[in-house]
């Protein structure tokens, strides 16, 4: 149709055709139970499913094929591309579905890519939740330059400038870069989590010897948007560990000495990409797109998807189509009302989206709130800061309170009261999520082994949760322990450090908690004052960040504080199987008394059947040795039990451990750190640990460098940090009982860096 | 009380700046010092000079008048001499030279003497090594002004210079981390150990996102320092060097809260006074973090602020309330303080002019060099050079030095009182005073010290000599450190 279009396609036909992959599934369960009969990159975002904005993000740059890779309900993700005006053949774009029902990681859907053989240039990666407004062609014509002269840059990755406390930039999921400045090669990559806090990243010595001068950034954001050479499948497929895009490959290219490649990056300085990480940076990108910073993709102007909005004063964007306003509803600033919705008297929303065909009730108050498609909400309910689905049907005088995820088809109410981030869905929540729930009882009594208490997931907690008359409903169990209300603090402590490709725990998420609970105080003022939270940064570079230290503010948008959806990713649970598994079959091997090769080869198979790392497995072994031990705490009995039981299982250990002996006594540690209310147990630690030297598990030298580890004294959670540094010293005790000479323990530094 | 004098204000008494030269023995420059004959680092001569008069030349024109010369016992003598002598290129400067025992000399770092001499120091410090030779483009007052300006209020402001590639016998780089933005030091790699990986600390990046990293930029010993910092010395008396501890600890400071909980107060002695002045104005309403800050880190303010006026006891805001005083206390890293600590940090580029210490063969025979290139183009005249002697203009040939009939002298600095014969070539070498050399000799980038003597038809390539060397006659020597060990006999 628009000549332009066809004019294009003649042009590059002669040309190569500039190919896209876009991997439509994230690999993870950060929006669980919204993702229960959703695919992740179908929730809309300002109205419109994410996967249209990924493509018109690629449109915009000239992309003419598009394969899309879909995992988890592939079947909607083509229906959604089949009714989508890409389809259509005056679009200019061919999409490609691939149904890879196998791929359980990036990793493994680019082994697929290099099987079919789909790739024959450059092509972009895409996650398929991005938005962005970037020429990447600009991107893709200097990394072919870059080729041209240089076989080995085999992928440009596109990051963003912005300022450390970026909103956009969620706090458990960034990565600090280290880029050559002339040349702008990534040298070394580092991702960062909140959990396990890093101290330090580390910098190898040669890449200062070949680079002499680098820059350190800790600015950027990383989009997602990737230009690989058609090589990149290939290592892949070489290299077939490989399982995340950047904490396998790009680390791996980068340490590797064989491969010699090189990855570069492009610094985004102007333009807007980002990706939707979780559902955090989902309401900072949803803000993001209200305040116009994706312009020309913007409600009222160029909205994928085709839907007409009304702009108005204020970012207001009221839809074209059959909207019906009370004339006494108050719709503040920052907000979508999408087609057809019904918005009763005396309502009031702010700073939220209102989906299409939702109704929402007389005297209802909505805030920092995102109401999805067809979403029912009686009269006289407060809902503050959360995501309500599809077709939730809220009941009368109902309260959510923020933070809360509220699936498909849920039913609540009436006066229905929902605390602070409860995850509430239809379906009963999947086996493995109770799993989770056991595994914090584990935590808090290690003591008397693998009790699996199975507390009710249908636990109703009278203060904080009362989910109405006519509800069909079910609470997942929390992530974040009940007793954050308490203090604020405690059940960091309660999450083990099992998280090796697992994201944002329970720090980060307790931290977003906590600011949740500043925000609440601060918002208010704000609308009693009248201020726009999104540009006044006045009070929010303070208080926003207020436990991290305050970013100089180089960032395009200042680190506002309008986000109040905190992080509620859940610890995805896809090696919780296993580890019951693991546990069982330990207990079996206990019980018919096996040898301890026998359990070691069979859970080597149990690893590979699960997929999950080798430091699952020997967690889950130290976890379960240190379980066998009985006795009252502390108790001379206790003392006595331990070198049997770890003279009985030395074989396993050393088999499991290989030559990883620093990082078993790392898990021992954090193992111990977790039982934060049991002093006594902890004073146990030694006495593992002479055990282990006994029996020839670790000598001495594995000892010390453990000590010397870093790791072992990094604050994995300010509650356990106590604990942590009494395993430590108590380490440190025994190794000096091993070795008469223990070495300086460079005090000075300890007393001053513990943070 | 509520005002306490400043140390740092600027009085008629007290000058804005006291500079401190410190002289040592230069052991990277052997075998070109002699202690025992008296040739000392400080008085070696570089383009003619005696490498210390660039460093008073240099305090002399930014006016910082107040020069504290620190030197081992043993140099004391001969150093005295020469600024009694030469007083006349720094007319101004109150030049009062110290002396420390030779051994302890030895022992102590820059650090050590600095604290030694703290109590002479009543304003912010201008610390400088004798052996720094600075560019024409590079005025201390820029290094001062930079200093000055700064609204954050530097602890340190330190030069740091280019040093391009690699030379020969040069320092070993050491890698250091800046914040280009704001000119900001943060990290100078204090491990020695060349095989671990350099670490990063992650509360440096949240702070300073992006961080230059750079081996090519060397730290010149010239400091300015915040006069609070001598008493950051007195308390921490285990800092001995100033480049390997001193600087990397203020470094960390900036960004490890912890550290600057401790050692702040000692920096910041008056960090308050804004806060403390408008907790006594009655328009002033605290926010709560600031409150809590305050008492928590300066108790002693209380008596002081519970005022009837003040609004702490007075209308307290309801957001002081609201939030639970555990919250904040409990806050992992404390928010950055009113009064962060920045040092400060301005980088002298290699092509802006070619600066270094002379503290290494390496740099000390480059400097030379670079002297040349800044001297006038004239052909070099004078009445001891013979009219057919070619000397080219690019050389620099000292008072009462005789040059014989046919020699040619090439890129070359040549000291007071030579006798150099006929038919010698020289080039790109750096000769001393009252040096002789003889006819038909080939020297060819050498460093030549005093009293040396040179045979006839002998040939130095790339040759370092010592104080009073004689070169046989038809000797050949390539690229060696003569040195003599218990031969006094050569001695003419």
């Amino acid at each position: 149709m628009p000549p332009k279009d066809t004019q294009r396609d003649k042009g590059s036909e002669e040309e190569e055709v500039l190919q896209a992959v876009v991997l439509a599934d994230s690999f993870n369960t950060r929006f669980k139970p919204l993702t229960l009969n959703t695919p992740r990159c179908l929730l809309p975002i300002c109205n419109v499913p994410m996967l249209l904005w990924t493509f018109e993000s690629l449109a915009l740059a000239g992309v003419e094929q598009i394969f899309v890779f879909c995992n988890a309900h592939s079947d909607q993700v083509k229906e959604a591309i089949q009714t989508s005006r890409f389809s259509q053949p005056s679009s200019g774009v061919h999409i490609v579905p691939i149904v890879s029902p196998r791929a359980m990681s990036v990793g493994d859907a680019m082994r697929e890519l290099d099987e079919k053989q789909l790739i024959s240039s450059d092509f972009i990666l895409v996650a398929g939740d991005v938005v962005s407004n970037l020429q990447i062609d600009e991107v893709v014509k200097e990394h072919k330059e870059r080729r041209k002269k240089n076989k080995d840059a085999i992928m440009t990755m596109v990051v963003k400038r912005s300022g450390a406390f970026h909103r956009t930039r969620p706090v458990g999921d960034a990565s600090v870069f280290v880029l050559d400045p002339t040349t702008s090669e990534c040298v070394h990559y580092e991702s960062i989590l909140a959990e396990p806090a890093k101290r330090s990243i580390m910098l190898p010595r040669e890449v200062m010897e070949k680079h002499h001068e680098v820059e350190v950034r800790n600015d950027l954001i990383d989009c997602s948007i990737d230009v690989c050479s058609v090589d990149v499948p290939v290592l892949f497929s070489e290299n077939f560990d490989y399982q995340d895009l950047r904490r396998d490959f790009v680390h791996g290219v980068l340490t590797s000495d064989l491969l010699g490649k090189s990855i570069y990056c492009h610094v985004v300085e102007q333009g807007y990409a980002a990706r939707v990480r979780d559902t955090k940076s989902y309401a900072a990108v949803s803000k993001d797109i209200i305040s116009r910073w994706t312009f020309p993709l913007v409600p009222g102007d160029n909205l994928p998807g085709g839907d007409e909005y009304e702009y108005r004063r204020g970012n207001r964007y009221i839809s074209k189509d059959n909207v019906m306003l009370s004339r006494t509803c108050t719709i503040g600033n920052d907000t979508i009302i999408g087609p057809q919705a019904r918005i009763h008297d005396n309502v009031r929303i702010e700073n939220s989206v209102i989906g299409p065909r939702c109704s929402i009730g007389p005297g209802t108050i909505i805030r920092d709130s995102f109401i999805w498609d067809d979403a029912y909400v009686d009269a006289g309910c407060t809902i503050e800061g959360s995501i309500i689905g599809q077709a939730v049907h809220i009941g009368t005088g109902s309260t959510i309170k923020k933070g809360c995820l509220i699936a498909e088809g849920t039913k609540l109410g009436p006066k229905a009261v929902i605390g602070e981030f409860k995850r509430i869905s239809r379906e009963k929540p999947p086996a493995d999520e109770e799993e989770e729930e056991g595994e914090e009882e584990i935590a808090e009594g290690v003591v008397n082994g693998m009790a699996h208490a199975k507390r009710g997931h249908f636990s109703r907690m009278p203060l904080a949760l009362e989910l109405g008359e006519q509800a069909e409903a079910y609470v997942w169990p929390d992530t974040v322990g009940a007793d954050v209300g308490a203090d604020g603090r405690s059940s960091s402590a309660a999450r083990d450090a099992d998280s090796e490709d697992e994201e944002t725990e329970a720090w980060g998420n307790l931290k977003h908690l906590r600011l949740g609970m500043y925000q609440a105080d601060i918002s208010l003022s704000w609308t009693e004052y009248g201020f726009d939270p999104y540009f006044s940064d006045t009070d929010s570079s303070d208080d926003e960040e207020e436990s991290s230290l305050a970013s100089p503010a180089s960032g395009v948008l200042l680190t506002p504080s309008g986000d109040s959806i905190p992080d509620f990713s859940l610890a995805p649970r896809s090696s919780a199987n296993f580890r019951s598994e693991c546990v069982s079959s330990l207990e079996r091997a206990l019980a018919e008394g096996h040898t301890v090769d026998d359990a070691a080869i069979e859970l080597k198979t149990l690893r590979m059947a699960s997929n999950v790392t080798m430091t699952e497995v020997r967690d889950v072994v130290i976890e379960f040795v240190v379980g066998l031990v009985k006795g009252e705490p502390g108790s001379a009995a206790q003392k006595n039990n331990i070198s049997p039981v770890v003279e009985r299982w030395a074989g396993l250990i050393t088999n499991l451990m290989a030559s990883e002996r620093v990082e078993m006594l790392l898990l021992l540690q954090v193992r111990f750190k977790t039982c934060a209310r049991l002093p006594n147990y902890l004073a146990a630690f030694k006495f593992f640990l002479y055990a282990f030297y006994n029996e020839d598990i670790v000598e001495a030298s594995s000892i010390r460098a453990w000590l010397k580890d870093p790791r072992s004294r990094e604050a994995m959670g300010k509650a356990s940090q106590a604990n942590m540094e009494a395993c430590w010293k108590q380490g440190a005790h025994t190794l000096a009982v091993i070795e008469a000479d223990e070495e300086d323990s460079e005090e000075e530094d300890e007393e001053d860096d513990s943070e | 009380m509520l005002f306490p004098n400043n140390d740092g204000a600027i009085s008629s008494k007290t000058p804005e700046f006291h500079a401190i030269i410190l002289a040592g023995y230069g052991n990277n420059l052997d075998p070109l010092v002699d202690d025992e004959k008296g040739v000392h680092k400080a008085l070696l001569p570089i383009g003619n000079q005696p490498m210390v008069s660039y460093t008073l030349q240099w305090l002399e024109e930014a006016r910082v008048f107040d020069v504290l010369f620190i030197t081992p016992q043993s140099h004391k003598a001969a150093i005295q001499h020469h600024l009694s002598s030469s007083n006349s290129s720094w007319p101004s400067l109150r030049v009062e030279l110290e002396s420390v025992d030779d051994e302890e000399a030895e022992s102590l770092g820059a650090a050590d003497l600095l604290r030694m001499f703290a109590d002479r120091i009543h304003s912010d410090a201008v610390v400088l090594p004798c052996d720094f030779v600075p560019p024409p483009s590079l005025p201390l007052n820029l290094l001062l002004n930079a200093h000055r300006v700064d609204v954050e209020d530097p602890v340190i402001t330190a030069l740091l210079v280019e040093t391009g590639e690699e030379i020969k016998d040069g320092p070993m780089p050491t890698l250091m981390g800046l914040h280009a933005q704001s000119n900001t030091l943060l990290f100078v790699d204090d491990n020695a150990d060349p095989d671990d990986d350099v670490s990063l600390r992650m509360n440096m990046l949240w702070r300073y996102p992006r961080v230059q990293l750079t081996n090519r930029l060397m730290d010149s010993h010239v400091y300015i320092f915040r006069r609070t910092i001598f008493d950051l010395l007195q308390q921490k008396d285990d800092i001995s060097s100033v480049r390997e501890q001193l600087v990397p600890f203020l470094c960390k400071l900036q960004y490890q809260p912890r550290r600057r909980e401790k050692y702040g107060p000692i920096i910041n002695p008056n960090a308050n006074m804004q806060e403390l002045a408008l907790e006594h104005s009655t328009t002033y309403t605290a926010s709560p973090a600031q409150t809590q800050r305050a008492s928590k880190e300066h108790p002693i303010h209380h008596s002081i602020v519970s005022t009837p006026f003040s609004p702490r006891s007075g209308a307290s805001t309801p957001a002081v309330e609201s939030v639970p005083a555990s919250q904040i206390a409990d806050e992992p890293e404390e928010p950055p303080s009113d009064h962060p600590i920045r040092c400060n940090v301005v980088v002298h580029r290699l092509k802006d002019g070619y600066a270094a210490r002379a503290n290494t063969l390496g740099t000390y025979f480059e400097l030379n060099r670079q002297c040349l290139r800044t001297t006038a183009t004239a052909p070099v005249t004078g009445e001891g050079i013979d009219p057919k002697a070619q000397v080219s203009p690019d050389s620099l040939v000292g008072a009462s030095t005789r040059i014989a009939e046919r020699t040619t002298v090439k890129k070359c600095v040549i000291g007071k009182h030579c006798i150099i014969g006929k038919n010698v070539r020289m080039s790109g070498s750096v000769l001393m005073d009252h040096v002789e050399v003889h006819d038909g000799a080939k020297i060819e980038n050498c460093i030549v010290s005093s009293n040396c003597r040179i045979g006839k038809n002998a040939s130095l390539r790339d040759c370092h000599l010592q104080t009073g060397w004689v070169v046989d006659d038809e000797a050949s020597h390539k690229g060696e450190r003569l040195k003599r060990f218990e031969a006094y006999e050569d001695e003419d």
